[in-house]
């Protein structure tokens, strides 16, 4: 009676996920090209592995992959902190700025990316207009042309997106901290940023470590971003491994090659997934 | 360990609501005060303006001789202990009692000594490397007060730190906390709203009510417990302190052939007052023959003989046993006595809605109590009735 129940659940999970999954799996040991053929045409063991990690781009998109999301996700937090501690004091306007907050995170990444791809315009565009008045030196190839600042344009796309999440939900949290415990610290004798490090922090310990999880997660899997701003390029100097797999699957119709790198990121994300699950929930329980 | 002093200290909300006025109050070096009223009494607005978490907004906060009005909570050196204790969830018992001492930088072996010492005072030297979440109720509370106690500060304020225990605990941790306090020495201000704490713990005790106007007070008698419950100053505190509370009837004080009498509406007899009543209660003689409001606590009534021809006989209408005592609650056919600061609280479920009908409560022995329905006759001491002006409702001594 309770597999009946759980029934749904389970073949909608299979469904979804572990076939698709497994599928690719199954793909990954053999050759096959759809613009060559509609069927998998040759087992081939482990050689798509071999390809796929062999590429000359293989590690230079992990590294990016990871600085990214790395990144990323710190200056997130860090900003999104601020932000958060700041609303939570009594200024003026605050109760507007709560409210357009949330914007950034409602509009479509790829709508994000044209929108930035306009700013970063070496003609015209905001954001190079800034950086000049304020006398910083910009590539000659523009933002996004240049190897050394195309990486760093999309983080920044995605730290304005999604900064405003941290902000929110990390402001959210502050909320839920009793004020019986900042009022102990206070007569304690503790300063403001003790009470934020080591009392309001510690007691949000839990949202803040899921947010942070959630957050690499998908900064792991950056994609729209890459496609609409700069396509990996120049070169493969901001190529993600989810737009290796993009370019092996959907440009080059790779099939094999593709499924193999599917499941290099699954596992490569799994296991800094565990890692981090292992050190942060260890003292889960209070 | 210092004095507290309040000194004409009020507090308005941005909105106008008047929290507490014109406090004046001085805590004497290493007394106990217990400030106790009902919710709304201010208690708590002048635990938290003292411990600096609350800013008061006229008057001034002295502690031990210095203007601690404007200071931040951190410099007051005062320990706080919180109604649902506020202890720090993610630490252990030992960081949340060290807590404090680190934010003073006080050095290393000093702390582990001082901990050492807090938790062995209060029983917690098994705890410490426990995390409050996996501590039963009454164990929390000692770490509440080993965080308090560590610190020895100038004074302890403590914020109703009894009320999340059950009655059992509660009653033993009130015995542990004023030995403790006593040991210590150390001025301590404790808010309850619970009147057998107050009585039970305070050197002395100040009992505070809800105010609407800044004109007011919120303290109404301040005193020791004995004298707060045997010579209240008026109807508020005759009525706050003491349970089941205090009978409130109306009456008046003649004098019959040379002798004083008491007047009791819905009494079948006048009562004699011993001779030299108006000489000891000066007060009484300029209220003769007007109006009074007479106060009888349930323990003045006594259970007389069926035939005797003092006293009065009444149908006791529930007799509750509460062990070596009973309560009998009776009617007696009198007009309630109306005054703003007399409630009936008592809920008529006996559907006899017409008043004219005064309820009232005696506290007898258990074995002269009648059974539930039954008459029983009661009279009163005469010496231990108070007085009240039917008008300003205070005490007339």
């Amino acid at each position: 009676m309770p597999w009946l129940l759980l029934a749904p659940s389970i073949t909608l999970l299979l469904l979804l996920i572990a076939f698709p999954l497994f599928f690719a799996l199954y793909n990954s040991f053999y050759f096959w090209n759809l613009q060559m053929s509609p069927q998998p045409m040759a087992f081939i063991g482990f050689g798509n592995y071999e390809q796929a990690l062999g590429s000359s781009t293989f590690m230079l998109a992990l590294r990016n992959t990871l600085l990214l999301s790395i990144g990323g996700t710190a200056i997130q937090f860090a900003l999104g902190l601020a932000i958060a501690v700041l609303l939570t004091q009594t200024l003026r306007g605050v109760t507007l700025v709560r409210v357009l907050l949330i914007m950034p995170t409602t509009i479509a990444p790829i709508v994000v990316g044209f929108l930035f791809r306009y700013m970063y315009d070496a003609n015209g565009g905001l954001l190079p207009w800034v950086l000049q008045v304020l006398f910083i030196p910009l590539p000659a190839e523009g933002l996004l042309g240049s190897s050394t600042t195309a990486l760093m344009s999309i983080m920044f796309a995605d730290v304005w997106q999604w900064t405003p999440f941290f902000a929110i939900v990390l402001y959210a949290g502050l909320l839920s901290v009793p004020d019986a415990l900042v009022e102990a610290a206070r007569v304690d004798g503790a300063s403001r940023w003790t009470i934020l490090t080591r009392i309001k922090l510690p007691v949000i310990k839990r949202t803040v470590l899921i947010i942070l999880m959630l957050r690499f997660m998908q900064l792991f899997n950056t994609f729209d971003l890459v496609l609409i701003l700069t396509r990996g390029g120049p070169g493969a100097s901001s190529r993600t491994l989810s737009y290796s797999l993009y370019q092996q699957g959907l440009i080059d119709f790779n099939i094999g090659v593709a499924s193999a790198m599917t499941w290099i990121i699954v596992l490569i994300l799994n296991v800094i997934l565990a890692i981090y699950i292992y050190i942060a929930f260890r003292d889960w329980e209070w | 360990m210092a004095e507290i002093n309040f000194d004409n200290v009020g507090k308005v909300y941005d909105g106008g609501t008047v929290a507490i006025s014109n406090i004046n109050l001085k805590i004497a070096d290493g007394e106990f005060l217990v400030l106790v009223g009902p919710s709304g009494c201010g208690k708590s607005t002048m635990l938290r303006s003292a411990a600096g978490l609350e800013e008061v907004t006229s008057g001034r906060f002295w502690l031990g001789g210095i203007d601690m009005t404007n200071a931040d909570p951190a410099d007051r050196d005062v320990a706080m202990v919180f109604q649902n204790y506020a202890l720090y969830p993610h630490m252990t018992v030992r960081d949340n009692i060290c807590f404090a001492l680190e934010q003073r930088r006080v050095p290393r072996p000093e702390i582990e000594t001082r901990v050492n010492d807090a938790a062995r005072i209060l029983g917690l030297s098994d705890l410490l490397d426990r995390k409050p979440g996996t501590l039963s109720g009454g164990q929390r509370q000692r770490v509440a007060m080993g965080r308090a106690i560590v610190r020895n500060p100038r004074a302890f304020l403590m914020d109703e730190p009894l009320s999340n225990l059950d009655a059992k605990m509660r009653v033993q941790m009130r015995a542990e906390l004023k030995l403790l306090s006593r040991r210590l020495g150390v001025t301590t201000l404790y808010v309850t709203h619970d009147q057998d704490e107050a009585l039970t713990m305070g050197d002395r005790v100040a009992v505070l009510r809800p105010i609407s106007s800044e004109a007011e007070s919120n303290t109404q008698q301040v005193d020791d417990p004995k004298t707060l419950y045997s010579k209240p100053c008026n109807l508020f505190v005759a009525g706050f302190i003491g349970s089941p509370p205090m009978n409130f009837l109306s009456g008046r004080v003649s004098v019959v052939a040379d002798r004083p009498t008491l007047l009791i509406e819905g009494f079948e007899n006048t009562i004699a007052l011993p001779g030299d009543a108006l000489s000891t209660r000066p007060g009484l003689s300029q209220h003769l023959d007007k109006p009074l409001i007479v106060g009888i606590r349930p323990e003045d009534f006594r259970v007389v003989p069926e035939d005797s021809a003092d006293g009065f006989s009444v149908i006791s209408l529930v007799t509750e046993t509460t062990g070596a005592d009973s309560y009998i609650y009776f009617d007696l056919v009198a007009p309630e006595v109306s005054h703003p600061d007399i409630t009936y609280d008592t809920a008529r479920y006996d559907g006899d809605e017409s008043s004219g009908h005064l309820r009232l409560t005696a506290r007898v022995e258990t074995a002269l109590a009648p059974q539930s329905g039954s008459t029983v006759r009661l009279g009163i001491s005469p010496d231990r009735v108070h007085y009240f002006d039917p008008e300003t409702g205070n005490a007339i001594f």
